[in-house]
């Protein structure tokens, strides 16, 4: 029976139709749909090794909408580290992030120590960009948090998103690898991977 | 197996399996007229049951549906039983009469009047049959009319499909207002007519909230409706129907396929998956299938994705959006790896779900999860880990006053109570055999009342000292006292059938350690909770409370169902009207619980919420291994 408090819970937050669960399934599962599904909450379990043994890395899928405040405040402050979802199409989306980030700070107190990543998704959609990467790299500054711009649909900078963030962390050492020893998924998601280098 | 269960599943366990020989035995002291039950093995032609005053009628005899030939005769149009005085007697005497533990004799005369309630008709002509009499019922008011037709309204989805029901109801109108058959008396299409829109009226009023959900059922009442405004004219002394017709219509907002639908709903949190303070102090209204709710679908690796789904999904539905959410390639569903949809209890039973089946949502057990996953991994799927961590909980149970407790516990329930709709009690006794309705908030009130049973174990369990919990022992015994002075039977049931878990009731020492007073109380209670002889000192108790009171639901359930295969519902083409008319007493008891608001005053103070929260959303372990397991380890030696 796996053991709750051995998870490492990543939480994934932005607005609605950002990509959130786009970059979460391109991670876990290797596939992409165009096709949008308003999420309620999902969350996936992955194994990774955490100072050297094993524990379960739980990536939590949040909603965009923001109907259900409790359930958010839940999230956050049951999590150990943070994903920041924008769209680089909308700067809508980057102010939308504000709240949540303030609310982080408030549950969390010192969000020294909690890695924190603000990611810029879409980035295949160069032709529609209205937030530049300068000013989401200013923006990680001005929260002292790191900064990446993705793309789920290239799978461009996903795993690497991931793998940031956990070596964000400080307090353990977590890592993907675990060693030797790749889950069917991961393999998969390899192989799909050699097909589409778009970087 | 859980108390409630073994209770719901041994149905005739206490009872006769037909009605005693002793002609006219009656439960509870001598309140009703002796003549009023006969046995079957009785002559149909009793003189313990004179002929109404209208003289022999046909139909008395056509009662006896399993001894009359199937020629029994249709009670005839022309002979519209008149009204009977000793009816109100009647519906007095069985207002004081104790649910009746009796399973239904094929025929009786309810009222011993001889009034004859109606003659076993085949499904097709009953209709016609309570038409012929409404009028006469719309003038003297009176007779068997009211009845009869409450009864069929209740119950007729047990020999007509309610589309069917409403399409004979419109026929009948139709062919009113066509040339009336020779043998018709001047006005008699006119009568029909107005008959027509007595049932209708009373339909709609029964069902209100249900209509929404049906929408074939929706347009046949619309194009009926159309119908009678036709000729508004003809119903000069009947104004307030149709006017009451108007709000009726109105107020169910029929769902007709062509019109745009109604402005989206909220979505409503099914308490068990997501435990939040905000909503669950609401104020708890009806489900209805056509809900949108949450619900989270786990995979065997603990994953889990919520999908938004309506209340009366399908297996089907819930596994297509599952797939989709997971982005499950076609590929991988045609191979064969399709996903299975699987529940699973907290203690590893494990069940797949037909992909038919419907609204199993609030079927689930308290702890039970539903699971997708593929049939290869079905055999690997283990349960989530318990939600309650196994120390030993300092909850808000060991703070709260047990006045306090007691009181939101029947304040919940009766919220409960309150929005289960009167046909659930029809619905979920006969479901599996005719088109299943939705039966949801009576499911929630079932599987409330299991959680509260569990929820005196757990806590009791999870209580480590020995003498905090012989006081813990005591204030669960007080708060049952509590909630059966507040008339709440259900709250009261479960925490008594709490305290009889084999896993609380091992507990030598503690017990031991509960004050005499209490020792007895408590002994008290399982006397009242006895089921010997069918639950009768509880039937006595409740026959003694005025409404609002809150019985134990799961009681009613079961007499049902015993009614239900106790006597069949057609023989030979007939209807067994005496069966619907029993079935529909047993309704009309919980009509009469529910008759007057039940009101406590609770103060809004942050304690009271708190301990209101508590209440409403309880965490129970459901295992009774681990229950075992946690009163092993507090009292080992004990026996």
């Amino acid at each position: 029976m796996p053991e709750q408090s051995n998870d490492y819970r990543v939480v994934v937050f932005g607005a609605g139709g950002v990509g959130k669960s786009s970059l979460v399934l391109r991670f876990v599962k290797g596939t992409f749909r165009e096709s949008y599904i308003p999420t309620i909450e999902d969350t996936y379990r992955q194994v990774i090794s955490c100072d050297k043994s094993i524990c379960t890395l739980q990536i939590t899928d949040t909603t965009g909408s923001h109907q259900f405040p409790a359930m958010q405040r839940l999230s956050i402050s049951k999590g150990h580290a943070f994903i920041l979802v924008y769209s680089i199409t909308s700067r809508q989306s980057l102010e939308e992030l504000k709240p949540i980030y303030e609310q982080i700070c408030q549950i969390k107190g010192d969000i020294e120590n909690i890695p924190i990543m603000l990611v810029g998704n879409k980035n295949d959609e160069n032709q529609n960009r209205e937030v530049e990467n300068s000013e989401g790299e200013a923006m990680a500054k001005k929260w002292k948090c790191a900064f990446m711009e993705t793309s789920a649909k290239t799978n461009h900078n996903v795993k690497e998103l991931f793998q940031e963030l956990l070596n964000l962390e400080k307090r353990r050492t977590v890592s993907l690898q675990i060693d030797g020893k790749k889950s069917k998924q991961q393999k998969r998601k390899e192989k799909l991977k050699g097909k589409c280098v778009v970087m | 197996m859980k108390p409630l269960e073994k209770l719901l599943k041994k149905p005739g366990s206490h009872l006769p399996v037909r009605p005693a020989a002793p002609p006219g035995q009656v439960p509870g002291p001598g309140s009703v007229p002796a003549p009023r039950r006969q046995s079957l093995s009785r002559p149909p032609a009793s003189p313990e049951e004179p002929a109404g005053p209208a003289g022999p009628v046909p139909g008395g005899e056509g009662r006896w549906l399993e001894l009359r030939p199937p020629e029994a005769p249709l009670r005839s149009p022309e002979d519209p039983s008149p009204g009977c005085d000793r009816d109100r007697d009647r519906d007095r005497d069985r207002d004081r009469e104790p649910p009746s533990p009796e399973p239904p004799p094929a025929a009786r005369c309810c009222c011993g009047c001889g009034c004859a309630p109606a003659a076993p008709a085949p499904p097709e002509r009953l209709l016609a049959a309570l038409l012929d009499r409404l009028p006469a019922a719309a003038h003297g008011r009176g007779c068997g009319a009211e009845s009869l037709l409450d009864d069929i309204v209740l119950t007729h989805s047990l020999f007509l499909p309610t589309e069917r029901f409403l399409q004979q109801l419109h026929q009948h109108f139709v062919l009113a207002a066509g040339s009336p058959p020779a043998r018709w008396e001047e006005g008699s299409g006119l009568r029909r007519k107005r008959a027509v829109l007595a049932v209708l009226l009373h339909f709609l009023e029964t069902y209100k909230g249900l209509l929404q959900e049906e929408e074939s059922a929706g347009k046949v009442i619309k194009e009926l409706y159309l119908l009678i405004m036709k000729d508004t004219s003809l119903y000069h002394e009947l104004e307030d129907e149709i006017l009451k017709l108007h709000q009726l219509v109105e107020t169910v907002e029929l769902k007709v396929a062509d019109e745009t639908p109604p402005p989206n709903k909220q979505v409503k949190p099914l308490f068990r998956h997501f435990r939040r303070i905000d909503s669950c102090l609401q104020t708890r209204v009806a489900f209805r299938g056509s809900d949108e709710i949450f619900c989270r679908v786990y995979m065997p690796d603990h994953s889990y994705v919520t999908i938004r789904s309506r209340l009366s999904a399908s297996v089907q539905d819930i596994l297509a959006s599952v797939t989709e959410k997971l982005q499950y390639s076609e590929e991988q569903s045609t191979r064969g790896d399709a996903l299975i949809l699987v529940t699973m209890a907290s203690s590893g039973e494990k069940a797949v779900l037909q992909p038919s089946e419907e609204c199993v949502f609030t079927t689930l057990g308290i702890n039970s999860h539903l699971f997708a996953c593929t049939r290869d991994t079905f055999d690997s799927l283990v349960p989530l880990p318990e939600e309650i961590q196994v120390v030993p909980g300092d909850t808000e149970i060991h703070r709260a006053e047990p006045e306090d407790v007691a009181n939101h516990l029947t304040a919940f329930h009766w919220e409960l109570f309150r929005c289960i709709h009167e046909l659930e009690f029809v619905d979920y006794v006969f479901h599996g055999e005719r088109g299943r309705r939705e039966t949801a908030n009576l499911e929630l009130l079932l599987q409330r009342c299991s959680e509260v049973q569990h929820w005196v174990g757990t806590e009791l369990l999870l209580c480590e000292g020995l003498g905090k919990r012989a006081h813990l022992l005591k204030k669960l015994i007080k708060i049952a006292a509590i909630c059966k002075q507040n008339q709440d039977m259900l709250s009261f049931y479960a925490i008594v059938i709490g305290l009889n878990n084999a896993a609380v009731s091992r507990l030598r020492l503690t017990w031991e350690k509960l004050p005499g007073k209490f020792k007895n109380l408590f002994r008290k209670f399982e006397n009242l909770t006895d089921p010997c002889r069918n639950h009768k000192t509880y039937r006595e108790v409740l026959a003694k409370m005025k409404p609002p009171l809150i019985p134990f639901v799961p009681l009613i359930l079961k007499d049902l169902t015993f009614l239900h295969e106790g006597s069949k519902t057609l023989l030979d083409g007939l209807v067994n009207v005496e069966k619907l008319h029993c079935i529909a007493e047993k309704v009309r008891t919980v009509r009469k619980y529910r008759s007057r608001p039940l009101c406590l005053e609770l103060e809004a103070s942050p304690a009271q919420l708190q301990t209101k929260a508590y209440v409403r959303q309880l965490r129970v372990i459901d295992n009774q291994n681990l229950l075992f397991e946690l009163s092993y380890k507090l009292e080992p030696g004990s026996q």
